[in-house]
């Protein structure tokens, strides 16, 4: 009864472990050249700490859908235009980006907000 | 009052006050350390089968100690869940596994342009080696050291409507964490008091995704207390628990300036042991000293409610095979 509880939690953990230690990709498609980004722009590329920007995508392409991502601070919203805000924790230079894409692959592009400290002032 | 009783009335204070205000302890990748240290661990043929819901609430800035106005986090927390099993391979030495899930793990903003995020997933698995360093039960001295690995087996860079969440609201930590601590208990007073101290120090790997890189500062966390016998399987247990956090670092070695610092909180907890290997226990910490770094968003309370059944396989086994020859 002993084993039949203890080798089958060992197998187990083994997997875990070899499952955990797998690099795991991101499977994001070919680069398109069907799709073309014409501008990524923000409303402001240096911030005090959680104040706001606007960065805005301009981008040629059927059926396009837009991704965002930052590195470090929080992104609000969805689609073509997005908010950026980010405090104290990502003082500094950070890089945010966005893929377009769609059927036939994606393009991606990046822009840099720098955020200052929450005392330095607006 | 029975002791069932005033359990589960200290259990539906505890959710009530939980349930007035629900704003979380901020915020990290990943599963949540726990506030109050696991001191039973399974003897030899025993599996114990446990549940925990945990629940955490920050609703205030600090600069470094004192609270300051920032419109923008309202609420921050998490309802986070965890399964574990134990099983004691030797007479000194245990293996735990557990699994953590986050039910929810918010933010809501005062903006009212700012939609509110959500994020629910699967947490990291811990596996805990326990051992025994010194057990003297006729001095009711106990001595026991705890090692394990945190896997991020969870949800990682998880994407809402196409935007990425921010790191501390991704449910799994996204590296290898590795923790290990002491734990001492010594009964006072013909056992009615044991008297509970420690040690726990959390190192965190460097996470590398293809969007963040960052490392979390090691935790060294430090609790003393007591737990009271107040009746059969009921205890009473206040500890005063200690949590000293390094700096965070990303790209190039930068340090996150509002990262890291010292947390000290008072934690009661109540633990009540039924029906031949049942144990219910709850805590409850709120801080009574906080020194950040920089402006970061503060714990405001923390709350867990433990369940856990232990059950000796070898002596079930032996009640099996009894049965057996008694049917032959």
């Amino acid at each position: 009864m002993r084993n039949l509880i203890k080798y089958p939690i060992v197998l187990i953990f083994i997997g875990i472990l070899v499952f955990a230690c797998k690099e795991k990709s991101e499977d994001i498609g070919p680069v398109s050249d069907e799709i073309r980004i014409i501008s990524l722009e923000a409303s402001f590329r240096n911030i005090r700490a959680w104040d706001t920007t606007s960065i805005t995508v301009v981008a040629e392409g059927e059926n396009l859908q837009y991704y965002w991502e930052a590195n470090h601070g929080d992104i609000k919203g969805s689609g073509t235009s997005v908010k950026y805000a980010a405090g104290n924790c990502c003082i500094g230079m950070n890089i945010i980006t966005c893929r377009v894409f769609n059927d036939s692959g994606h393009v991606e592009d990046t822009i840099q907000i720098r955020v200052r400290h929450y005392f330095e002032g607006k | 009052m029975k002791n069932y009783q005033l359990f589960f009335f200290a259990v539906a204070v505890c959710l009530l006050m939980a349930s007035m205000k629900v704003s979380a302890q901020c915020c990290a990748a990943g599963n949540p350390l726990s506030i109050a240290p696991e001191v039973q661990r399974s003897g030899k043929n025993e599996l114990k089968v446990s549940a925990l819901y945990r629940l955490s609430a920050s609703d205030t800035y600090y600069d470094v100690d004192r609270p300051i106005d920032i419109s923008y986090v309202d609420q921050s927390g998490f309802h986070y869940t965890e399964l574990g099993i134990e099983y004691g391979f030797l007479e000194h030495l245990s293996f735990k596994v557990e699994l953590g899930y986050f039910m929810s793990k918010f933010e809501t903003y005062l903006n009212p342009d700012f939609d509110d995020k959500v994020a629910r997933g699967l947490a990291d698995m811990n596996l805990i080696g326990r051992v025994d360093l010194l057990r003297q039960p006729s001095k009711s001295l106990h001595l026991s050291a705890t090692a394990g690995i945190k896997l991020p087996v969870g949800l990682f860079d998880l994407t809402v409507d196409n935007v990425r969440f921010p790191v501390q609201l991704q449910p799994s930590s996204g590296s290898f964490r590795y923790h290990g601590g002491l734990v001492l208990a010594k009964g006072l007073f013909n056992r009615k008091l044991t008297s509970i101290s420690g040690v726990n120090i959390e190192y965190s790997k460097r996470i590398q995704s293809k969007n963040f890189d960052y490392k979390y500062g090691t935790v060294y966390n430090l609790f003393v207390g007591g737990a009271y016998k107040l009746g059969s399987g009921l205890s009473a247990i206040l500890q005063f628990q200690g949590e000293f956090r390094a700096q965070s670092k990303r790209e190039n070695e930068q340090l996150v300036e509002a990262s890291g610092g010292t947390i000290l909180s008072v934690v009661p907890q109540i633990n009540y042991s039924f029906d031949r290997g049942w144990n219910a226990h709850m805590a409850f910490s709120v801080p009574l000293y906080r020194h950040y770094n920089s402006i970061q968003l503060g714990s405001k309370y923390a709350f867990s409610l433990f369940i856990s059944k232990t059950k000796n396989l070898k002596a079930s086994a032996f009640l099996i095979s009894d049965k057996t020859e008694g049917l032959n």
